[in-house]
């Protein structure tokens, strides 16, 4: 059963999203900032990292290049998600070292295949769908 | 007589000199005079015939010499030949008047004068040549009889006429003095006027620097007030989306229909209220000068695809077919994808919102005209339609085609306004044509490749003004891009980089190795460099090292390309950015992003 970190400080987004990844059969684990979702993502090595990109304390963009700068935590794919869908945070996103991007409020079946695309191939895509 | 010849001539045509009207004034009353010196000294003899020749002439000539210099090509070198010939003439008269003392002196004084304050020192030497001309001339036909004596009525006229005719030089001498005063002043009050006017001007620029100050400052607080609410209404927002999507999926596990049907509306309409929220986004944005463009090169028939399957069932709900028509020879577009994503569906939704029962069509045509390669998107329904007033209020941001239209299809009246915005930033425009019961077709136009549109959408992000279109748009844009200076001992590396990087509108310069990168940037001056870390001979940190300790090359932005994570080393020794091996291309655009000069970069 894959395992699925999401960075999230609103409570009801984080609520919501992990109770509907729940019941698609994923396993979930919460972080509430980019602090402790760094910390997490290194003492519970996920599969998978849904990172909401305004956090407190350390926003998701710094905490993906960390994770992406750190030999432990390189290969765990990021999905990036951001409020509004601008081009812009796209490109932003991938060059933090995301490997791919969605917009809130989640799409789930949209989100789903893009998290099966990411768990399923061996190492980050070269060029996401967008 | 002289008034009126004056007169005539300072109307005529061409400038007269001043000379010329003057002496006219002098020589007038000149020659009056001596012809009376000639009566007063020959008294009641017999004349000669030839004084009487002499008489005539003294009579015509003033006037002769006035026209003859007023039509002159050059009026005053026509009048200094005037004035020779009158020297002659004193000369005759001397000769005639058997050079009595009082009237030669008279003469000569008073036409040495004239050519003295008239053509200076040269030319009166000149005159005393011609009265020297005249008394030889007619000495030989009268022969030589000087007499100095004259009688006293003579003595008297010479007095006299030397007297007035030099006054006369004098008053106007004096008049020129204070003409000349008079334009001095003048022009120092007139000096002092545009000086208060400038004044006046510059206070009225700052006044107007100052207002438009406050008035960006507002709309960047409005911009900000937008973003910031946006956002605000945006989370709680979600909320209602996401559970009441979590309940709806519930409600049909359970078999609950009737629960699920209502959560749906709640879901719906949550979106609804989402994109009108992103609209007023997107609008403030584009309002404020921040909405930018994100360039990429793709497919037309992909996107319509894409747009058209969500349209699909938007068409179905109001019992609409749609059909798509996509020429083959369409192509590529090189747009900021998004904007056009959004746009065409808009179109398409609207289209499908007002037509019931009816046909919706998609035409994409790629068409050629003197300004250049466009993309045309064409949508035509058979619906509702508009009048040419509702028409024309079509693209203003917060209205609709009328009140009762907002009631019964909804909408903000934002979506067509955005739209507009959005093609004119991309180059290119929309334009509607309908009647009312009828349909409507819409047009949106995309100019192929935005990029050489002359570099105008670069401006468009910092004014938020539409660019308009030019005939240039259709010619080559000259490689007069940014210099990129791309350092990499694998020449495929190289050789990829100029590619991706020339598309991305740099001018690349390579070099194989860091010394020849060295010399390459001292000679080119890029205004960037991708520097590879292991490279033979001297490293990449050693070259970024050299790099950062010349003074003239310091400045140069470095972006550092390694398969090795040397992030915090490369930051450390004065990288710009570092990005690890292999390097996509999104990612090396969005890195190469701020570096992108005024011909190539948007946003």
């Amino acid at each position: 059963m894959a395992r699925i970190l999401l960075v999230e400080d609103n409570e009801m987004n984080r609520d919501m999203l992990s109770r509907r990844l729940l019941k698609n059969g994923y396993q979930v684990l919460l972080a509430v900032d980019g602090g402790e979702g760094l910390a997490k993502a290194r003492s519970e090595s996920p599969d998978l990292i849904l990172m909401d990109m305004s956090l407190p304390v350390l926003d998701g963009w710094e905490a993906t290049r960390q994770l992406k700068a750190e030999a432990g935590t390189r290969e765990i794919p990021v999905i990036a998600l951001t409020a509004h869908a601008m081009t812009g945070d796209r490109q932003k996103a991938l060059l933090a070292g995301c490997d791919d991007f969605d917009t809130k409020p989640v799409e789930l079946p949209r989100l789903l295949t893009k998290i099966e695309a990411l768990l399923q191939k061996p190492r980050p895509p070269e060029r996401p769908a967008p | 007589m002289a008034g009126t010849l004056a007169a005539d001539g300072l109307k005529a045509m061409h400038p007269v000199h001043p000379i010329v009207v003057l002496d006219y004034r002098v020589r007038l009353p000149g020659m009056l005079f001596i012809a009376v010196f000639a009566v007063a000294h020959f008294g009641g003899r017999r004349q000669s015939p030839l004084l009487v020749a002499a008489m005539v002439l003294t009579a015509l000539w003033p006037h002769a010499a006035y026209l003859l210099a007023k039509n002159a090509k050059d009026t005053k070198q026509a009048e200094l030949r005037n004035l020779l010939f009158d020297s002659f003439i004193v000369g005759c008269w001397m000769v005639a008047m058997s050079f009595s003392l009082w009237p030669a002196v008279a003469m000569a004084a008073t036409i040495m004068n004239g050519n003295l304050s008239v053509g200076g020192l040269r030319f009166a030497g000149k005159g005393v040549l011609a009265i020297l001309a005249g008394v030889l001339v007619t000495g030989a036909f009268l022969g030589f009889h000087p007499v100095f004596a004259s009688n006293v009525a003579t003595t008297a006229l010479c007095i006299a006429a030397t007297l007035i005719l030099t006054s006369m030089f004098g008053i106007h001498s004096h008049l020129q003095t204070a003409r000349v005063y008079k334009a001095k002043n003048d022009l120092a009050i007139q000096n002092q006027q545009i000086q208060e006017q400038n004044r006046l001007i510059e206070q009225a620029r700052q006044t107007a620097l100052e207002a438009r100050d406050a008035a960006e400052s507002a709309n960047r607080a409005k911009s900000a007030f937008l973003a910031n609410m946006s956002h605000e209404l945006r989370t709680p927002l979600n909320a209602i989306i996401g559970y009441s999507e979590m309940l709806e999926e519930d409600a049909r596990d359970s078999g609950n229909a009737a629960f699920a049907a209502d959560l749906q509306k709640i879901r719906s309409a949550g979106k609804h209220l989402l994109g009108l929220i992103n609209d007023v986004l997107d609008l403030s944005k584009v309002e404020a000068g921040k909405m930018k463009l994100y360039l990429e090169t793709f497919e037309v028939a992909g996107v319509v695809e894409e747009v058209v399957a969500t349209a699909q069932p938007l068409a179905e709900k109001n019992g609409n077919t749609l059909e798509v028509r996509c020429a083959p020879d369409v192509g590529q577009l090189r747009e900021d994808i998004t904007k056009v994503r959004q746009v065409l569906l808009n179109l398409l939704s609207n289209a499908c919102k007002f037509t019931e029962k009816g046909k919706v069509s998609l035409d994409v045509t790629r068409e050629n005209d003197v300004t250049g390669t466009w993309v045309v998107f064409r949508v035509r329904d058979t619906g509702i339609g508009m009048t040419p007033q509702q028409t024309g209020k079509l693209f203003q941001a917060f209205t609709q085609a009328d009140g009762s239209t907002q009631r019964k299809y909804g909408g903000t009246g934002l979506g067509l306004a955005l739209s507009r915005k959005f093609c004119v930033m991309m180059g290119g425009d929309i334009n509607a044509t309908s009647e009312p019961g009828k349909g409507s077709i819409f047009t949106m136009r995309l100019p192929s490749d935005v990029e050489n549109f002359d570099g105008e959408a670069t401006s468009i992000h910092r004014t938020g003004k539409a660019p308009m279109p030019r005939l240039s748009a259709s010619v080559p844009r000259p490689s007069a891009g940014p210099t990129m200076l791309v350092i990499d001992d694998d020449p495929a590396a190289c050789e990829l980089m100029r590619r991706v990087c020339t598309r991305e509108g740099f001018d690349v310069v390579t070099a194989s190795g860091g010394e020849e990168g060295l010399r390459l940037a001292r000679e080119k001056r890029p205004s960037i460099i991708t520097l590879d870390v292991v490279m033979p001979g001297i490293d990449g940190w050693t070259v970024l090292t050299k790099l950062k300790a010349d003074a003239e090359l310091s400045a140069i932005p470095v972006i550092m390309i390694s398969i090795s994570d040397e992030k915090s080393r490369g930051l450390a020794l004065g990288a710009a950015n570092y990005l690890v091996k292999p390097v996509d291309r999104d990612r090396l655009a969005g890195a190469l992003e701020p570096y992108r000069g005024e011909g190539a970069a948007v946003g």
